[in-house]
């Protein structure tokens, strides 16, 4: 797997780039800034950016946008966001348009090696993957009493907050030690509660949970 | 008391000796005209002139003794009696006299016409040229008319010739016209210029101005054929006998507007802000009245609103009556020029409306503080956000920065311990580094947030500022005993602040920072010797220093002149 990553931090650039070097990730350019970013995007063509969404100049959302842009003009390079904090609304903002390919991850998630590289692999591979903290902030939002969430089980609702962090079937079961085959049914019987259209494909099944959980108004 | 007594009564004599002796020349004027008999209407009208004016103008007097109006109506009256009474001595001399001062009492008529409704106006010069006009052609011109005026016992007549006498007799006559005739117009001219209360006051120039416009008629009438038109001759007496009539009614008009004072008295108790203006302003018959409180905290006056006032400037036209009470400035009247005539009504109205406008000025006071407050408290709101905002880009692109650095270091670290062990020292060393750093950023950052020094006391906290100042900084604190916690933090950053801003802007080589006790509070001085110039408006640092201390109830003064260093003072109270 090729990857570049951008952070304006030279000790989280370089320590980032040493952990996924070791775990056998080939990390073929990093760089400081947006646009440089997008020249060494154009010339790699790396299977995965990670972004820092805080850059110069302004140190706000320049990340984010060099994502929209990286999206547009290379629509086959996963885009992996890393970020010191997540906010709800910034994860929207991302996966407005398609959750294929994206992820959205506080910067500590790299200290756990093993789960870090599986989010990598799932953006790298077309999937998605969204922080655990976001998924956490979606569902303990004020609600109301009579909101279908309510009718899921506590199974249900770890087999949710996974399904929303983009997981697979497959890594589902291996998180929570159960068959492929039981997490299969707790999906079907989540989506009939929920009433939402059933999907093979784990991106628009991300994409069908969030937008139950966080409507996006227009 | 004893003064004004005896003013009073001498008023009172003299008043009382003008009364005798109006009525005794209006007698002198009439009796013959009455005992005469068929005597003309026109006539008799006539002879009744000068008693009109002279009781009229005795009257107004009466009422008003602070106007001019009343003695400029007065004098016009005797001088009317002049003529007619020196005529009836049959002596030479009497009659010369009469026949000189015969046309007199016009020019006091036309003074009273541009006087009234009195007032502090000055002459303008076109009333100035018109009066001038008046006297050339009614004392010089009828001087000089007498020296060849072939008329019976003229004492005055040095070259009898009826030709010269007649041009001069004309052009007397002529300039009187025209004199008349712009005069009308210049009193014209006010009235469209005039303020509503002006117009009001002085509507019974109107009416004397129009029998002036017929008398210049007359006049002129005069020049061309002795015989005179009844169309001029009766509005001209009608007028001339029911002017003095139409003016003591203007007068007495704005006597009974104090009546309106007692019911403003009444009304006073329920009454606050832009009522009590609009009740003065009734009262005083001028819309135009403004009412402005005089806030001493803020050195400046305001409206009832409490936003600041800035009071016109004293052009002639409006004028400025300073209200006192209990000899404290509480509030200003801004007035139209024209009350000034009004003076005692004026005063009533300001005694009446004192206590009430005592009150409101506490309220204008407060609605101005209250003002300031919530401009200052969104001062520190903001100062507040920004101050936070600072706190998380340091955190952001500090410590926490650091920290997932260090995570991802002893990840590395991990499997390398066996296989690599020199790698593993040196990615230790890394880390410990790294988290030394961290713990020095995180210790810089809660010191902004609260100077844990201040527990040891301010003394202590202020000597671990100048240590930190770029400047030599001696520290001086001279106090008994700890200030309450509040104060010290104050204090503190009013020192961390100045000191600061000694080491940006002053270009200064030594700073003296005191803390002493003061009869109000605790006083923290921050003095530097360097190119001063510094004032709250151009930096933000400053103003939240004030900010900061005004919270507190304590004042912070900026005295920087060019040149010779800026010295920054806080005052902050201790409480009780």
């Amino acid at each position: 797997m090729r990857v570049v990553i951008a952070d304006d931090s030279l000790l989280i650039r370089d320590g980032l780039a040493s952990l996924l070097r070791d775990a056998g990730v080939d990390v073929v350019a990093q760089t400081a800034s947006a646009d440089d970013l997008l020249l060494k995007i154009s010339s790699y063509r790396p299977d995965v950016a990670i972004v820092d969404v805080r850059m110069p100049p302004t140190h706000t959302d320049e990340g984010l946008r060099a994502a929209e842009e990286i999206r547009l003009r290379y629509p086959d390079v996963g885009i992996l966001i890393l970020s010191q904090y997540v906010e709800v609304g910034i994860a929207t903002r991302l996966l407005t348009q398609s959750a294929a390919g994206i992820g959205y991850l506080l910067k500590d998630r790299v200290t756990n090696l093993d789960d870090f590289m599986a989010a990598l692999r799932r953006v790298a591979e077309g999937g998605s993957a969204l922080d655990p903290q976001v998924v956490s902030q979606l569902l303990t939002k004020g609600r109301s009493a009579d909101d279908p969430l309510n009718l899921l089980t506590p199974r249900e609702r770890e087999v949710i907050e996974l399904v929303a962090e983009g997981r697979s079937n497959k890594g589902i079961g291996e998180r929570l030690v159960i068959t492929e085959r039981a997490v299969q049914k707790h999906v079907t019987s989540i989506f009939m509660k929920l009433g939402l259209q059933r999907s093979d494909d784990d991106h628009r099944r991300i994409l069908a949970v969030l937008a139950y959980m966080a409507p996006i108004q227009n | 008391m004893v003064r004004s007594g005896t003013a009073l009564s001498r008023r009172s004599l003299l008043l009382a000796g003008l009364w005798l002796t109006a009525a005794a020349a209006e007698w002198a004027a009439l009796r013959p005209v009455i005992f005469q008999e068929h005597a003309p209407p026109e006539v008799v009208l006539y002879h009744v002139v000068g008693g009109s004016f002279a009781a009229c103008g005795l009257l107004a007097w009466h009422r008003r003794p602070e106007s001019r109006v009343g003695p400029l109506m007065v004098v016009t009256g005797l001088l009317f009696f002049v003529h007619v009474t020196l005529g009836r001595f049959h002596s030479s001399f009497a009659e010369t006299i009469g026949i000189a001062v015969s046309n007199y009492w016009v020019i006091t008529f036309v003074a009273l016409l541009v006087w009234f409704p009195g007032g502090r106006r000055r002459w303008v010069a076109g009333e100035r040229v018109v009066i001038a006009a008046f006297v050339l052609a009614e004392v010089v011109l009828a001087l000089a008319w007498m020296l060849f005026a072939e008329v019976p016992r003229n004492l005055a007549l040095v070259w009898p010739n009826a030709h010269v006498a007649s041009v001069i007799d004309k052009s007397s006559s002529l300039l009187g016209f025209a004199a008349s005739v712009c005069l009308a117009m210049l009193l014209a001219g006010r009235w469209l210029k005039a303020t509503r209360p002006v117009r009001r006051a002085s509507a019974p120039a109107a009416p004397g101005a129009l029998t002036l416009l017929f008398l210049g008629a007359l006049i002129l009438q005069g020049v061309f054929t002795t015989a005179q038109s009844p169309y001029l001759v009766w509005p001209t007496l009608v007028g001339l006998v029911l002017v003095p009539a139409v003016f003591l009614a203007g007068v007495w008009r704005a006597w009974a507007a104090r009546a309106a004072v007692g019911d403003l008295l009444v009304d006073l108790g329920s009454m606050s802000g832009r009522p009590l203006q609009a009740a003065l302003a009734k009262a005083l018959g001028d819309p135009t009245l403004t009412l402005a409180y005089w806030l001493p905290q803020f050195g400046s006056y305001a409206d009832s609103g409490g936003e600041k006032l800035e009071l016109p400037a004293d052009d002639g036209n409006r004028l400025l009556a300073v209200v006192e009470q209990d000899g404290e400035r509480v509030a200003a009247i801004v007035y139209d020029a024209s009350l000034a005539e009004e003076r005692k009504l004026l005063d009533a109205v300001v005694a009446a409306a004192g206590i009430a406008l005592k009150n409101e000025r506490l309220a204008a006071e407060l609605r101005a503080r209250v003002n300031e407050l919530s401009a200052s408290r969104a001062r520190i709101v903001g100062a507040g956000d920004q101050e936070r905002r600072r706190l998380e880009r340091n955190l952001h692109d500090g410590a926490q920065q650091r920290l997932v650095a260090l995570g991802m270091q002893l990840r590395l670290l991990g499997p390398r311990i066996r296989t690599d062990p020199e790698a593993a020292e040196a990615l230790v060393a890394t880390a410990a580094a790294e988290l030394a750093t961290s713990v020095d950023e995180l210790r810089e950052l809660a010191h902004g947030i609260h100077p844990a020094v201040l527990d040891h006391g301010l003394s202590v906290a202020l000597q671990s500022l100048a240590a930190r100042s770029t400047v030599a900084t001696a520290v001086s604190v001279d106090l008994l005993e700890r200030l309450p916690e509040v104060v010290e933090v104050a204090a503190y950053f009013v020192a961390s602040e100045a000191l600061a801003n000694v080491a940006k802007h002053a270009h200064a080589s030594t700073v003296q920072v005191t803390v002493s006790r003061d009869p109000k509070g605790a006083l923290v001085e921050v003095a530097d010797d360097g190119v001063g110039g510094a004032d709250d408006a151009g930096g933000s640092g400053l103003r939240g220093l004030a900010d900061r201390v005004e919270a507190l109830g304590g004042q912070l003064r900026i005295s920087s002149p060019l040149g010779t260093g800026t010295t920054i003072s806080a005052v902050i109270p201790c409480g009780s």
